[in-house]
């Protein structure tokens, strides 16, 4: 993958968010290539990992944006996010259930920090410095033993929801689909109805020229003038009928396979976005 | 590496890093400079720095650069006192468990 095409999928990855902040994400990432060694590019591309973890991780900073509890969610139980990153930790501590394992944390810092604060205490020094350590990292203390399980509840909710409003949404869907594909098929015979109707009328036109020529080269003999004027005529006339059937050939040779095409891609979209992307 | 990096001492690390360079530092520097003494996937560090910037311990500015501007991280005022407060913990927690690890500590 080419430092072009990772930057267009994160693009495209990221186009639900607000456009300033991706923005702001694209022009570090196309910075961090620029400034990266030249032939670096593939290496980085690998050291970054894929479009779609790139774009979960800056999701996941936006997220705690909003909850304004950027600390709370992943304090000292790691920085290292299960969901992105690969695991380096010994087998034994992170096969424990996640919500286990958070609680045991949860309840190890706030020990931690009772001790420190209870007993530790001395010199001015580490007065101020827990002044400042208070107004830091309070919004820790409490987040860090409850938002995780808050987070989870309503992370179930939540798929719970979307799998009822998918079941809702099926007989809707079906029928948009059907209206849909009712109304392709209708543009479809619309387009060859004319296209047919063209090339009707130049045959006709053909054809009627054909008999005129015929009759002109009778009238000929009769009265010369009028005789040549009807086949002058007629010849237009079968010119004219070749040219449209010609130029109905031409356009349909031209436009229906870019058409189809289209067509096809549109219809694959949905399937091809939950699915891995080559 | 088996210790996971907290995200306050990840914190403590970056606005070293960016620390010391009185004229600030571009991201793909910061990063490399924190990959030397920390494990840590590359695209970690955005949302990081964007945090810091948020809560006004670093602020970024553009400067011009072979022709591009490049965007420069640099230290606040309440980012250098807050890398002070990490740097006085991280003293006396790392000198604790290194007592600890060596027998020297009292019981």
């Amino acid at each position: 993958m080419r430092k072009e095409e990772f930057l267009k999928e994160l693009s495209y990855l990221l186009q639900d968010i607000p456009d300033a902040d991706r923005e702001e994400a694209l022009k570090y990432y196309e910075e961090y290539f620029e400034d990266a060694p030249e032939g670096e590019e593939d290496e980085i591309i690998r050291k970054l990992g894929s479009p779609e973890k790139v774009a979960a991780t800056i999701r996941e900073g936006l997220r705690s944006d909003e909850e304004s509890e950027a600390f709370g969610e992943y304090t000292d139980a790691g920085y290292m996010d299960e969901r992105f990153e690969d695991h380096r930790m010994p087998e034994t501590y992170s096969s424990g259930r996640e919500e286990d394992r958070e609680r045991h944390q949860g309840t190890y810092q706030e020990k931690h920090y009772g001790e420190y604060r209870g007993e530790k205490t001395g010199g001015e020094q580490r007065d101020r410095t827990r002044e400042q350590d208070r107004e830091w990292e309070q919004p820790t203390k409490d987040g860090a033993s409850e938002q995780p399980r808050e987070k989870k509840r309503g992370g179930c909710l939540k798929i719970f929801l979307i799998i009822a409003l998918c079941i809702c949404a099926v007989p809707i869907l079906i029928q948009l689909a059907l209206v849909a594909a009712l109304a392709v098929l209708g543009a479809v015979l619309a387009v060859l109805a004319a296209a047919a109707a063209f090339l009707l009328g130049g045959g006709a036109l053909f054809a009627a020229g054909i008999w005129a020529v015929g009759k002109g080269i009778g009238v000929l003999f009769v009265a010369p003038a009028t005789g040549l004027m009807i086949c002058g005529l007629s010849l237009v006339g079968i010119a004219a009928g070749i040219l449209i059937c010609c130029f109905i050939v031409w356009l349909l040779c031209k436009a229906v396979p870019p058409l189809a095409n289209g067509l096809v891609r549109i219809v694959r979209r949905p399937f091809e976005k939950g699915g891995t992307k080559p | 590496m088996v210790f996971n990096t907290g995200s306050a001492l990840l914190d403590a690390i970056v606005l070293a890093v960016v620390s010391l360079e009185e004229e600030g530092v571009y991201g793909y520097k910061i990063t490399q400079d924190v990959r030397k003494v920390i494990e840590l996937s590359e695209s970690t560090l955005y949302p990081v720095l964007r945090r810091l910037q948020k809560d006004e311990c670093l602020i970024v500015y553009d400067r011009e650069f072979a022709g591009r501007n490049r965007r420069y991280y640099k230290i606040t005022e309440k980012g250098s006192a807050q890398l002070a407060l990490y740097k006085n913990e991280w003293q006396s927690y790392s000198s604790k468990i290194s007592d600890m690890f060596s027998g020297r500590i009292e019981r």
